[in-house]
């Protein structure tokens, strides 16, 4: 009867997604709501000088018009990267400052959402305009913390100059990524209702936790008072992690008028409300000998942050780890500009790193006249080159083999522009794919009883991950039950604690703790039957009987099924917290997930580094009159330790391999630097890709065992599939037109224009 | 939204009645009205929908005619075989419009009416737009991004783009349309519909207060046999275009008898490039005459700094279509 | 401070109100609605049908996809009082009565077709579409004609896998 892992598995959600009944935050209506929506500000930087309500309190169906001088018992939290749980440091509508476009400056109640929104247009807001930036500048940037000693920012190992020096070729390249926003499909929203000092909250969440614990903590309420409840959610890649201002104007407005509010932000409002991908400056400096072996790396990020918080994603702190190098130096610098503060989006370390890092690889094996992939060869590292420890396991020549094989790669003719297809160039590239596994504090409640069947509880989140299913076929693979007899219930704060969906964690993390839950079930109703007079297992030392595919194991060969021994207890059923504490996690690091922070040991650990690796490979064709750039086909093979379920692994690794041909051709946020604005603030001018942009895609993943990351053997996935994709497609671009590209996207404008 | 008062009048005459009062607008399929009306660039006070005037939805490939009437619906005759047979590009400009939802909807004379997608146009929180206020002065033109404006027809008060693909065949083929208004019906070269914004950009069209195009009509040429529109874009559907060109050819031997190239992408009206057709006529169609074509076609642009790869991306669509058609053509 | 909405309002607003009949999954419905109410507001605020999404409220994503008189539009497009008299087939009106789900949404469930699934019943009401109006018949052709509903996880080459499944299974 038990379910193994690693099989394809139907979702458990499936057929509440494909008739509708799959409820999000937004589809919830609780008697008496009222629509809310936010007015936000024309100008990026100086004051509002005056409000005037009056047209938009005069709009039929309008019940309320806050302003920052209205709004009745607004609260705040400190921002993420000040170690809060808010996505910003600067709060709107605490007074008269503006520091970003498209600030809420008012927040209207009315009877009708489109009630609620002609309102929002009809406030009429005079400012003050001081002057803006909205590009960030490497020129007046400045380095992360306090320099050399500063966790990492500034790293030195070796001699980079005698690296460079005695070099048999070498590269000095920057590269730049764009301004990047999220925009899941599901638009933000946030439902509040008070009822006396109870405050329940619908809103898409990444991490409920650290909703429950902030607004608790803002409003000076016990956790207990606080209902966050997200069981749906529909995208968030990094968008809905932290506590925004539309959340805390909700909650507020929600009591001003005495009635629920729900908040639905407009998909333009979405890019200045919330957290996006800052843009970047990568520049590289690598030098080979004449065996292609790497006798310096340099890598310097630039990254753009807000004028009032430090958003620090270090890129820097994964590309060092790549490839093995005896001269190395990395920095990490920020540089500021009037934006709302952004975040992390996913592979918020890797996305724009590895462009850089795997396009220089390749200019670096074109100037060696080396196979690009044999230049990964022969660098490939066992240590992690600046920490010394080695790797809990690395694949990625065997990721590297297999991509070779299933894509053709020794198909490739290696003369630039040698490759056509009709009117179209063709161009084959590939790179390197890479996530650090994370490791969380994370506890879930595990009950099962003897008429069959199991429930598990968790604070955790399905954001389209499989989440739900494979937590079900891990306790079905425990406790010998089929998975649909398994119900998971999760996306509601007061479950055990369990961490941000976030860096990859859950299935590792999250997923540990329900294998201990359910080993815990086995031990406890192992020693109550042992105790027990008749029975298979009477008299066994409970401490030396397992549980292995829902069958109790004594040392002699003594065997019961955990379903029977189950049944001889009075109380036929049991229920157990689950556990995972990682030997690496400190107790400040299991207190900071308690309290609804992020609290990850790893990637590098005193004895190990830990990271997933995968390798892609694509095609991409280029039309010799319409300059389009298309990718056929796209193969990438993974190793991520144990796979828990290939068919929702499948669809993450594909999505992230979709994402990637977005960042290298299609997303960019566009701005209007004269008045710092975002300006393709939609989902029509903001390229992703539709359907017809996606074609083959092959995932293959490879088996690997890994027994140190945690107990299931699981490494992340969820963000592996985008880290090294853009640049596969630059280089594949580079094979096909001999034009390197330097800046993301590339599009058509910049092939016919170099 | 601002609220609005609706009518849906069954006949054309109570509708052009309806539609000559101030603060009336005319909706059909609703997509590019529906959308501004909700981002609040279009606030009419009364709204009168044409849709349910059953007679504008039909359409005919003559013999020596092709008559749609306005409310035809992109989709259906986008998938018309005697459409697809007579005139391909035409149905290329459709099916490669929009998405399949919209194009459900929309009509194909609400669709020679969309308006641009400039987003200081569609974002009201720029101070600054002659097209939607007038006299408050050009976003783009003052330290804006224009790698999406107009390199054909701008002026100094305004560079917005005219951003549909079905114009661009009816103006290289000498399309008509039809408009019905409280004074009675007139036809209108498609060419003269359309007006560049100058220094009145609030004014897009010569119809007037209550005028309703009731048909689009085109004569059937050869050319139209050989057509093709080619629509350059960074994503391959839904999207509008970086350029794009529709062109037909008839040979006469081995030289070129008539050609039409309409361009999109490039201009804020429909526009024809006449100066490159003039230059292929008699002449044999190979790559070079095709490049230089495109060369001719682009050779009166004038770029802003962001818009100036469109010359290089425009002449290279216009000889691709070109070549694209000769090859297609075979040994013809 | 803030202020509610006096009566002579209130009765302006009442003037633009109408009520509307309309077919939603085989049943007469009426609901009462401004002008500017659009279908999605409709069917989701005043029917309570929230199986049919908003992802961008502006016709850019799909999302909000219904079948009106067996087309399929964006329903946030779609003005309320546009629909009166019309048939709306949503999500919720695909699986027959007993709950045996439409072939389509076996299809997408079977080849994981969604990972959020927020998009997931646009994306299935514009499915049905592509096949009804024979825009269905390669790969190619799905993929160009499933183009008006995206999806941010990515899931495309399951969808249309989804889809030429069951078209197979309707030629079968």
């Amino acid at each position: 009867m038990a379910t193994t892992l690693n099989t394809r598995v139907t979702r458990t959600d499936a057929r509440r997604k494909v008739t509708g009944a799959a409820t999000y935050a937004a589809d919830e209506i609780p008697a008496g709501m009222l629509h809310g929506a936010l007015a936000c500000s024309a100008i990026a930087v100086g004051t509002v000088s005056s409000i005037d309500t009056s047209a938009a309190e005069a709009e039929p169906g309008v019940v309320a018009v806050f302003t920052h001088e209205t709004l009745p018992d607004y609260k705040t939290v400190k921002g993420f990267y000040a170690g809060g749980p808010g996505s910003a440091s600067f709060w709107p509508m605490e007074g008269t400052e503006i520091k970003y476009a498209g600030q809420p400056v008012a927040y209207v109640v009315a009877e009708t959402a489109a009630a609620a929104r002609r309102g929002a247009d009809l406030v009429r807001v005079e400012y003050q305009e001081a002057d803006s930036r909205i590009h960030m500048s490497p020129e007046d940037s400045f380095v992360i913390g306090a320099g050399e000693d500063s966790d990492g920012m500034v790293l030195t190992k070796g001699d980079l100059q005698a690296g460079l020096d005695g070099a048999a070729q070498s590269v000095d390249m920057t590269f730049t990524t764009p301004f990047q926003h999220h925009n899941p499909m599901e638009m933000f929203s946030a439902t509040a209702e008070w009822r006396g000092d109870r405050l329940t909250v619908w809103m898409p969440s990444q991490s409920v936790r650290t909703l429950r614990a902030g607004i608790a903590g803002a409003y000076g309420l016990p956790e207990t008072s606080v209902r966050v409840i997200s069981p749906f959610v529909g995208g968030a890649f990094g968008a809905k992690a932290g506590i925004t201002p539309y959340t805390m104007l909700t909650i507020a407005a929600a009591k001003g008028v005495g009635a629920p509010v729900r908040l639905i932000v407009t998909r333009p409002q979405m890019y200045t409300v919330a957290t996006f991908r800052p843009e970047t400056e990568q520049k590289f400096r690598l030098a080979a000998d004449a065996d292609g072996k790497l006798t310096a790396f340099e890598h310097i990020e630039t990254s753009q942050t807000s004028q009032f918080d430090s958003v620090v994603n270090p890129g820097t702190h994964i590309t060092r780890a790549m490839y093995g190098c005896p001269n190395i130096r990395t920095e990490q610098r920020l540089s500021r500009s009037d934006t709302n503060t952004g975040g992390f989006m996913r592979a918020p370390n890797e996305m724009q790193t590895f462009w850089g890092l795997e396009s220089a690889m390749d200019e670096l094996a074109w100037k060696l006249n080396m196979d690009p992939v044999e230049l990964r060869r022969v660098n490939d590292t066992k240590k992690h080159p600046t920490e010394g420890v080695p790797f809990s396991s690395r694949s990625l020549m065997e990721s590297y083999d297999a991509v070779s094989e299933s894509f053709g790669w020794a198909d490739r003719s290696p003369e630039i522009g040698s490759m056509t297809d009709g009117d179209w160039l063709v161009g084959y590239g590939c790179a390197t794919a890479t996530y650090p596994t994370n490791i969380l504090a994370s506890n879930a409640r595990v009950r099962m009883q003897a008429s069959g069947g199991a429930y598990v509880a968790l604070a955790a989140h399905d954001v389209g991950t499989g989440t739900y299913t494979i937590m079900a076929q891990i306790a079905a693979a425990r406790l010998g039950l089929p998975v649909e007899a398994v119900d998971v219930v999760m996306g509601e704060a007061s479950f055990p604690v369990a961490p941000i969906s976030g860096g990859s964690t859950t299935a590792a993390s999250a997923g540990s703790a329900v294998h201990d839950g359910c080993l815990k079930i086995g031990r406890q109703v192992a020693s109550r039957v042992s105790a027990m007079s008749d029975g298979p297992l009477a008299g066994v030392d409970p401490s030396t009987v397992t549980l292995e595919d829902g069958t109790l194991r004594g040392p002699d060969g003594q065997s019961q099924s955990l379903a029977e021994a189950l049944s001889m207890l009075p109380e036929g059923e049991i229920e157990v917290i689950g556990e995972f504490r990682h030997p690496a996690l400190t107790d400040q690091l299991v207190a900071a997930t308690f309290k609804g922070g992020y609290g990850s040991a790893g990637p590098v650990t005193p004895e190990f580094a830990m990271f997933a690796f995968g390798a892609e490979m694509v095609e991409v064709h280029v039309n010799r009159w319409t300059h389009e750039i298309r990718v056929p086909r796209i193969h990438g093979a993974f190793t991520a330790g144990t796979w828990l379920n290939r068919k929702t692994s499948h669809s993450q690794l594909l999505g992230g391999m979709v994402w990637g041909i977005s960042s290298a051709l299609h997303e960019a946020t566009e701005v209007d630097k004269a008045r710092s604005r975002f300006l393709n603030a939609n989902i029509a001018e903001y390229l992703i890709p539709v359907n017809a942009d996606i074609r083959e895609v092959r995932v293959e993943m490879l088996e690997e065992q890994d027994d140190y990351v945690n107990p299931l053997g699981v490494k992340g996935i969820g963000e592996m599939g985008i880290v090294g994709t853009a640049a596969a497609i630059g280089n594949a671009v580079y094979h096909a037109t001999g034009q390197r590209f330097t800046s993301l996207p590339i599009r058509m404008s910049g092939l016919v224009s170099s | 939204m601002k609220n609005f008062s609706y009518s849906s009048p069954g006949n054309l005459g109570d509708a052009t009645e309806a539609a000559k009062a101030d603060g009336t607008l005319i909706i059909a399929g609703g997509t590019t009205m529906v959308d501004l009306m909700k981002i609040g660039v279009l606030e009419p006070e009364t709204l009168v929908d044409i849709s349910g005037i059953g007679s504008l939805e039909s359409y005919e490939v003559g013999s020596d005619r092709m008559r749609f009437g306005a409310l035809a619906k992109m989709a259906t005759v986008a998938d018309d075989q005697a459409v697809i047979d007579a005139f391909p590009a035409l149905s290329e400009t459709l099916w490669k419009a929009a998405s399949p939802q919209l194009r459900n909807v929309a009509t194909l004379g609400g669709n020679i009416l969309q308006r641009t997608r400039c987003p200081y146009f569609r974002d009201t929180a720029y101070a600054q737009c002659n097209k939607r206020d007038p006299g408050s002065g050009c976003a783009a033109l003052d330290g804006g991004e224009t790698a999406h404006h107009a390199i054909f027809g701008g002026s100094d008060a305004c560079v917005a783009m005219y951003p549909g693909d079905l114009a661009q065949a009816l103006v290289a083929f000498d399309a008509k349309v039809v408009v019905q208004g409280p004074g009675g019906t007139r036809t209108i070269p498609f060419n003269e519909l359309h007006v560049r914004p100058g220094d009145n950009p609030e004014v897009e069209t010569v119809l007037k207060p209550g005028e309703i195009v009731t048909e689009i009509s085109l004569p059937i040429i050869p050319a139209m046999a050989n057509s093709i529109y080619l629509k350059a874009r960074d994503r391959e559907s839904y999207a509008f275009a970086s350029a794009s060109a529709a062109v037909g050819v008839e040979m006469e031997g081995e030289t070129v008898r008539d050609v039409r190239v309409g361009l999109g992408g490039v201009a804020s009206v429909p526009w024809r490039a006449t100066a490159a057709e003039d230059s292929l006529r008699g002449q044999p169609l190979t790559e070079e005459t095709a490049r230089e074509a495109g060369r001719i076609a682009f050779e009166e642009a004038e770029p802003l700094d962001g818009s100036a790869y469109k010359i290089a991306l425009g002449a290279d669509v216009v000889a691709g279509a070109l070549m694209t058609l000769k090859s297609r053509m075979g040994g013809k | 401070m803030a202020v509610g909405a006096a009566k002579a309002q209130e009765a302006e607003a009442s003037a633009h109100a109408r009520t509307i009949e309309m077919t939603v999954n085989g049943k007469t419905r009426h609901v009462s609605v401004e002008p500017r109410t659009t279908l999605v507001e409709a069917l989701r605020d005043n029917l309570g049908l929230t199986g049919t999404k908003i992802g961008c409220n502006q016709g850019q994503c799909g999302a909000c996809t219904i079948l009106l008189d067996g087309t399929r539009v964006n329903s946030c497009l779609t003005l309320a009082v546009t629909a009166e008299g019309a048939e709306i087939v949503t999500v919720e009106g695909l699986a027959d009565p007993t709950g045996d789900l439409h072939p389509m949404q076996t299809a997408f469930a079977e080849n994981d077709a969604f990972q959020c699934g927020y998009c997931t019943p646009g994306q299935i009401l514009s499915a049905i579409a592509c096949i009804e109006e024979g825009h269905a018949s390669d790969a190619a052709e799905i993929r160009e004609y499933m183009s008006g509903n995206l999806c941010r996880c990515g899931a495309y080459p399951n969808i249309v896998a989804a889809i030429e499944q069951v078209r197979d299974q309707q030629e079968g």
